[in-house]
């Protein structure tokens, strides 16, 4: 039965990356409800872990020093059989800020290739503007699914172990040097299938930098444009983390 | 597996977004061995990089 982790660095953000981890869970069970097996680590060195821990997920504990190496800690977790006796099929690293529509993982990728997706929506920081956004670079948003196999050319630990961004890209340009990828698909898919939740709080790349790097289409609110795509229990949480009034059916 | 290590900045300047005084992990590459020749940075260690001790694997992995 072929299987899938999420790895999910997480730091700080309590109650915003329970909303997620929540969320992902109900992901976890759709997917496995159609045949994937599927989990997630999260890597982290505060409340967050317990938060995964009561969800059924994996956990790391390691510090922030380098979002990096967390990844790499996740990934190598997943699949490499020193650690884990059953290694998952198939890994996706994820924020903790991300929502991700299960139906995107039901066809897995085989052999060396690599699935990126370069359509997806960002939620501005104050929870009232959903945009949409095409990402036109090679791999799409850091929201990939990688083989096994390909993991295993770099020893499970793709990225540099000493950086504090750019994580996507230092994955895939060290396992393109490698020669681990012979293929790397860009799936055409509903850009609402990818949510990323800005927050105030620190965060890697804010809302107004992801709009001034990438091509946008219209912004609709995201609460009136999701409804029919995330369940409403989820929908109803990250309104009252954003501090808005749920508008009754 | 790539060899790597464990160094700290020293000296006067920065190294690859590292402050002075910060220890970091990375492969042995010919821009850290440049780096650790010009005394920009030191190895402290040679290590193979790891998942930490003290991990969970999912509940019920291992049961399925």
């Amino acid at each position: 039965m072929p299987s899938l982790w999420f790895v999910m660095p997480a730091y700080g953000r309590l109650s915003l990356t329970a909303i997620c981890l929540r969320q992902l869970r109900r992901t976890c069970d759709s997917l496995s409800e159609n045949g994937i097996h599927a989990s997630a680590v999260v890597i982290a060195d505060d409340a967050n872990l317990d938060v995964a821990n009561g969800l059924g997920f994996a956990t790391v504990p390691r510090d922030n020093q380098f979002l990096s190496r967390k990844f790499n800690d996740g990934i190598q977790l997943a699949l490499d059989r020193t650690y884990n006796p059953r290694p998952a099929t198939h890994v996706v690293p994820i924020g903790s800020d991300d929502w991700v529509d299960y139906r995107l993982f039901l066809d897995l990728p085989t052999d060396r290739t690599m699935v990126g997706f370069q359509h997806m929506s960002f939620v501005r920081e104050d929870g009232h503007n959903l945009t949409v956004h095409q990402l036109r670079y090679e791999g799409g948003c850091g929201i990939r699914i990688y083989p096994r196999n390909i993991m295993a050319t770099v020893g499970f630990r793709p990225a540099d172990e000493d950086r504090k961004r750019g994580c996507d890209t230092s994955i895939l340009t060290n396992l393109k040097v490698a020669g681990a990828i012979r293929r790397i698909e860009h799936r055409p898919t509903d850009p609402l299938s990818i949510v990323d939740w800005k927050s105030p709080d620190v965060q890697v790349t804010t809302y107004a930098e992801v709009a001034a790097r990438h091509v946008s289409r219209e912004t609709f609110d995201p609460f009136d444009v999701l409804a029919d795509r995330f369940p409403g229990e989820a929908l109803n949480e990250m309104q009252a983390h954003y501090g808005r009034v749920a508008v009754a059916a | 597996m790539t060899q790597h290590g464990r160094f700290e900045v020293v000296g006067s300047f920065r190294f690859r977004g590292h402050e002075i005084g910060e220890q970091f992990e990375a492969k042995v590459t010919p821009q850290i061995e440049r780096a650790v020749a010009r005394r920009n940075i030191v190895c402290l260690e040679l290590i193979t990089p790891r998942v930490p001790d003290g991990f969970r694997l999912p509940r019920g992995w291992l049961d399925e």
